[in-house]
């Protein structure tokens, strides 16, 4: 090619090919180094030993910050929280989505129309209005936490992991995702199999579902992070410490111990670490155009 | 056979004496099958979603406080809201968080994707470094930059106060503390809508762009009269997404202000939380509620109207 010849020769003055190049660079590097700093920082701060000024170079590499922070005011139980309620709600969403992507997609079901829909029409309202009637809705929750089987005179799911749960546990934008993505496989698959005997529900499973299994991994990612990274829900739905999340246990150590730095950046990088690994692990999706069709 | 199905299905099958034996048969087992799979998720959707926003509207319409039952009394909570010099104040903040922050993010997210877009040494490497703090939490990035901005030993005071401009009591100051919060959302947001616009200009047809080459057009020229024009639908999607979602900003204040100081960032969803949650309104609290919903839907038809994608590639 002309343009690496041109490159590679050693010319006289310099090509300004290679002075937009180095500037680009120049300019990468700066923006990389706007995020890698405080990331870098954070760790240096998490590693500082107690006592220590925050900032210099620790005079050694404190790793028992991160077992300090998890001992200290109900870490691991704010982790055992989390966790539960994020794969909980993962595994319904993906079922969920999974089921009824498909009977949209696929199926002649009754109200199709009427249900996508509502579907699209759900994916403008912010989660932030239905806040205030959904917690009247899980206090008055019947035959739960004191209530008659009218739902009133107790607490409902108030202060339960299955109330931190309720807004996760179904996604308007990830019923509507798998439809897309069942819907540009070919039905021809379907009728061969149903010739062959199977039933509705084997197409569904064996035949169509093993098909889309990066989609899958992609709504079960966004339904883990929503879930783990929720903030609003938990401070509104809980009020005691057994039943906090890490998000909201932090904040509530956060505002009751503004100093101890080196054990907060150490919990912040330990909550936040599954998370990244998360994505990194599905980002190939999004680079091999896996959500191309979807996101039209 | 199916019992299972005639079960459930009675009544409707019932309706239709006339059957063709195959065709119907197939089509009704179909249709079971789709209700089994799909109700499940309705219902939950129907539960988490419906039935609260049609709550959110009878509630604003009522004095109610969760200690006794709803009390109808018309449009007084809004009448009241919009009497609230607090609510201007909440809204004003709210706009010009959404405002700046997707203002000034667009165009930053649209030239770091191009930047990304052309070859660069370790570019693979330096995007996934921008791409890290959209996965955390707003909970965990604005504790971190808690710790970057705090007075007494953040870095960038240290770092000003040795050129003698600080301490800037960044989250303390009125002047200083939304702009704060716009950096750090706008920091933890970019790099998920620039994977959106890179991914938008990899679709940029390459012959296009070689033909420009060929006559002469360098890569500003290429980038602003071919890329840029391609990827408009998707630029205006992004901005979009980013502005109705900055709309909704609670978590940033409430960790790093607590709304302060003096409600200089004090938002919509805060304003409403505190209603809700300290003063036991939920009347008031879901009055605000609907006000944001109406507000976001109209803003989004808006916005849509006008970043609507020209008709020029069919």
């Amino acid at each position: 090619m002309t343009v690496a010849t041109r490159r590679g020769r050693a010319a006289p003055r310099i090509d300004p090919k290679i002075t937009a190049s180095a500037a680009f660079h120049a300019i990468a590097l700066v923006v990389t180094a706007l995020y890698a700093v405080p990331m870098a920082y954070t760790v240096m701060v998490a590693l500082t030993p107690h006592g220590e000024w925050i900032g210099a170079w620790p005079s050694r590499l404190e790793f028992s910050n991160f077992a300090d922070a998890f001992l200290s005011a109900d870490f691991l139980r704010f982790f055992i929280n989390s966790a539960v309620v994020a794969i909980t709600c993962t595994i319904t969403q993906v079922v969920l989505s999974c089921a009824a992507g498909y009977a949209l997609a696929m199926l002649p079901v009754r109200g199709r129309n009427l249900m996508l829909l509502l579907l699209v029409a759900l994916l403008v309202v912010p989660p932030e209005v239905s806040l205030v009637p959904l917690f009247v809705m899980v206090s008055h929750v019947p035959l739960t936490g004191g209530n008659d089987i009218l739902g009133n005179g107790g607490q409902g799911l108030l202060n339960t992991l299955p109330g931190v749960m309720v807004p996760h546990i179904v996604s308007a934008l990830a019923i509507f995702l798998m439809r897309q993505f069942y819907i540009s496989l070919p039905a021809e698959l379907g009728d061969a199999a149903r010739i062959d005997g199977a039933s509705e529900f084997r197409i569904f499973f064996e035949i169509y579902t093993p098909l889309v299994k990066p989609a899958v991994a992609v709504v079960g990612v966004f339904a883990f992070q929503a879930a783990w990274n929720d903030f609003v829900w938990p401070l509104v739905v809980t009020y005691s410490n057994d039943m906090r999340t890490l998000q909201l246990g932090l904040t509530v150590f956060f505002q009751e111990n503004s100093t101890q730095w080196p054990l907060l950046m150490a919990a912040v990088l330990a909550i936040s670490v599954p998370i990244v690994v998360l994505f990194l692990l599905i980002q190939k999706f999004f680079q091999s155009g896996a959500l191309s069709g979807a996101l039209k | 056979m199916r019992p299972d199905g005639v079960a459930v299905m009675g009544s409707d099958v019932g309706a239709r004496p006339q059957a063709r034996p195959f065709t119907h048969d197939l089509e009704r087992r179909q249709r079971l099958a789709g209700e089994i799979l799909l109700s499940p998720a309705a219902v939950a959707i129907i539960l988490t979603s419906v039935v609260p926003l049609l709550l959110a509207f009878y509630f604003s319409l009522t004095n109610y406080s969760l200690l006794a039952p709803p009390q109808w009394v018309g449009l007084a909570n809004y009448q009241a809201i919009l009497r609230d010099p607090v609510f201007w104040e909440s809204l004003r903040n709210t706009l010009s968080f959404a405002v700046s922050q997707v203002g000034i993010g667009i165009v930053v997210v649209v030239l770091v994707a191009a930047l990304f877009n052309g070859y660069l040494f370790g570019g693979p490497v330096m995007r996934t470094i921008v791409y890290l703090p959209q996965a955390a939490s707003y909970v965990v990035v604005a504790l971190v930059w808690n710790l970057l901005l705090d007075p007494a030993v953040g870095p960038i005071n240290s770092a000003l106060m040795a050129i003698d401009w600080g301490p800037i009591y960044f989250l303390s100051d009125p002047a200083w503390a939304m702009p704060s919060i716009v950096v750090m959302s706008m920091w933890r947001n970019l790099g998920y809508f620039m994977i959106i616009v890179l991914a938008a200009l990899k679709s940029v047809p390459s012959d296009l762009l070689e033909a420009a080459k060929m006559d002469g057009a360098n890569a500003v020229q290429r980038f602003w009269t071919i890329s840029l024009p391609t990827i408009r639908g998707v630029v205006a999607f992004v901005a979009i997404t980013w502005f109705l979602g900055a709309l909704q900003m609670f978590t940033q204040s409430y960790v790093m202000t607590r709304g302060g100081p003096v409600n200089a960032t004090r938002t919509i969803v805060y304003l409403m939380y505190d209603e809700a949650f300290t003063n036991l309104s939920i009347g008031k609290a879901c009055a605000m509620a609907v006000m944001l919903f109406l507000l976001v839907v109209v803003l989004s038809l808006v916005l849509r109207f006008v970043l609507r994608p020209k008709r020029e590639v069919s």
